[in-house]
């Protein structure tokens, strides 16, 4: 059982390492030959926060607002906070399971 | 140096003798020295920035920075992170002697991240975490750059910064869908990557289950950093988090647009799918953007919400943490008294930041000042992640990385959790950008 158990986790780093190195070899490969930028935008996923992207007034806003369910504010906001309070709960009552 | 970012009881004399308080008293002084520069234009408070180089235009890094800038820079950052010092009675002097090298490394991290290529890919975090760990893999970090060494004190001051950055009045900005795709799937992932983490891979370091987890669900590396501290979590915890964000989102950013046009996907689906996935911004809006002008917008939305629920989330996680984490199973259930001695008080200052700027600021001075503020912040904010960085490189080996691997575990726990993301984001953008429940939304672009 516990030979087995064993080989179980040798194989189980074994694949870690394969699948983690085969994602280093392509990322190294995106890198290396600029996949996926748009010319003309100075950004990629160095930019991690959405105000860390050059010109990100121009990208985040304008007049680019969709108001479905906006114009009722206390049940938008309300669903937000209701919603998070729920998963909350949730993931406490999962905690305090032994 | 305690290996764990935060706090501990609390008593009135913490406000001026705790880090904690300290880190909120510190970004509040940048933040009115920033909107003093800014209103009276009586004087410059702009970090020092490091131009993009390796371009036709700046060819060598030797163009790339301004000498006297950084010394400005370094001289205000040293002063600002003195003045806490003082109060919470620290060797001052040595702090000095050590800090221009701490800078010096930021500086070396943000230079190497500023390569025309590197910058677009992996940027400053990446390079500051390389540079710590080759010093203290190799030369070993010297005894006399210790007092320097404060990831927690300019992580929670970074924090704070950012907090202005989290403008909770954007969450309206895609209605009712946004808050569906960003919100209802967020927590949801939290939940299940904590049960997989926890219970399944019976992970030992929660904190790390916690971070990998809003890494992945919300908007990797920034998430990260806010998870980590709000949840007490190990330098190496957020190390991990970090890297396999990085790594993936590269690929993500490539592969999730081929995807969806592959299969004809509609653009608006895909761009909210790619939005809520995806975790670094930059990666978001270009994966976006390759669906075309209507994808990239809805991408950039989503992911704008999901940025701005950090704030929510850390400060969820700070409760969590403090009320069931840290409890003994079998002990008595913790009162609010005890939960305010456990909870990371400058949470309150990043939290406090995001409500000031929310409700206060924007609408007294107008969106696009409020953004040329936190354009001055901004440039604090990423000086203060940056030597956060390279502090947690120089506090880490690869010796005790390697024991953290276990088995490979934050791997799968990432594989598994942001698979089941990706499956949940699909189904519940596809319900509510497709007119199945709501109209579909027309967005001009």
């Amino acid at each position: 059982m516990g030979s087995q158990k064993f080989l179980t986790t040798r194989r189980l780093n074994i694949l870690s390492i394969l699948v983690l190195a085969s994602v280093l070899i392509v990322a190294i490969y995106i890198m290396r030959n600029n996949i996926g930028l748009i010319e003309g935008l100075d950004f990629g996923p160095g930019q991690y926060y959405y105000t860390d992207l050059p010109g990100w007034e121009e990208i985040f806003f304008g007049e680019k607002s969709i108001t479905l369910g906006t114009k009722q504010p206390f049940l938008f906001f309300g669903l937000f906070f209701l919603w998070g309070y729920a998963c909350f709960k949730f993931i406490s009552w999962m905690e305090s399971k032994k | 140096m305690s290996d764990v970012v935060t706090a501990s009881k609390f008593k009135w004399s913490d406000l001026i003798k705790k880090e904690d308080w300290w880190a909120i008293w510190l970004g509040l002084i940048v933040i009115i020295i920033a909107a003093i520069s800014k209103s009276t234009g009586a004087f410059k408070f702009n970090a020092s920035k490091i131009a993009t180089w390796g371009t036709e235009k700046v060819p060598s890094f030797l163009g790339s920075f301004d000498i006297a800038s950084l010394l400005i820079t370094m001289v205000v950052l040293t002063a600002l992170f003195s003045i806490g010092l003082v109060f919470m009675g620290e060797n001052v002097p040595k702090f000095a002697i050590a800090f221009p090298v701490i800078f010096l490394l930021a500086t070396i991290a943000y230079i190497l991240g500023a390569q025309a290529t590197m910058k677009k890919y992996v940027e400053y975090a990446f390079w500051a975490l390389a540079v710590g760990l080759l010093v203290s893999n190799t030369v070993k970090t010297p005894d006399w750059l210790k007092p320097a060494v404060k990831t927690e004190y300019y992580i929670k001051t970074g924090l704070v910064l950012m907090g202005a950055e989290v403008l909770f009045s954007n969450v309206v900005k895609f209605g009712i869908y946004g808050l569906g795709i960003a919100w209802f799937v967020t927590p949801i992932v939290i939940i299940f990557m904590w049960h997989y983490g926890t219970k399944i891979l019976k992970m030992t370091s929660k904190p790390m289950v916690i971070v990998i987890a809003t890494a992945t669900s919300v908007c990797g590396v920034s998430a990260a950093i806010a998870a980590a501290a709000a949840s007490k979590a190990k330098k190496d915890d957020l190390t991990f988090a970090i890297g396999l964000s990085l790594i993936f989102t590269v690929l993500m950013m490539v592969g999730m647009p081929i995807f969806i046009k592959a299969i004809g996907m509609d653009p608006m689906v895909g761009g909210a799918w790619i939005g809520g996935t995806v975790d670094a911004t930059g990666a978001v809006v270009l994966a976006g953007e390759a669906l075309g002008p209507l994808g990239g917008q809805v991408a950039a939305l989503v992911k704008m919400i999901q940025n701005v629920l950090i704030g929510v989330i850390a400060f969820a996680i700070a409760v969590f943490f403090a009320t069931k984490v840290e409890k003994d199973v079998d002990g008595p259930s913790v009162g609010a008294d005890e939960i305010w001695h456990r909870f990371p008080k400058f949470i309150l200052g990043f939290i406090g930041a995001s409500l000031i700027f929310s409700f206060i600021v924007e609408p007294a001075i107008g969106a696009k000042e409020t953004k040329t503020l936190l354009g001055l912040t901004g440039g604090w904010k990423g000086w203060c992640f940056c030597m956060a960085f390279v502090c947690i490189g120089l506090e880490s080996n690869f010796k005790e990385m390697a024991e953290l691997v276990q088995g490979g575990k934050p791997l799968w726990l990432y594989i598994v959790g942001q698979s089941f993301n990706l499956v949940l984001t699909l189904l519940v953008a596809w319900l509510l950008l497709s007119g199945v429940i709501f109209p579909i939304p027309v967005l001009t672009v």
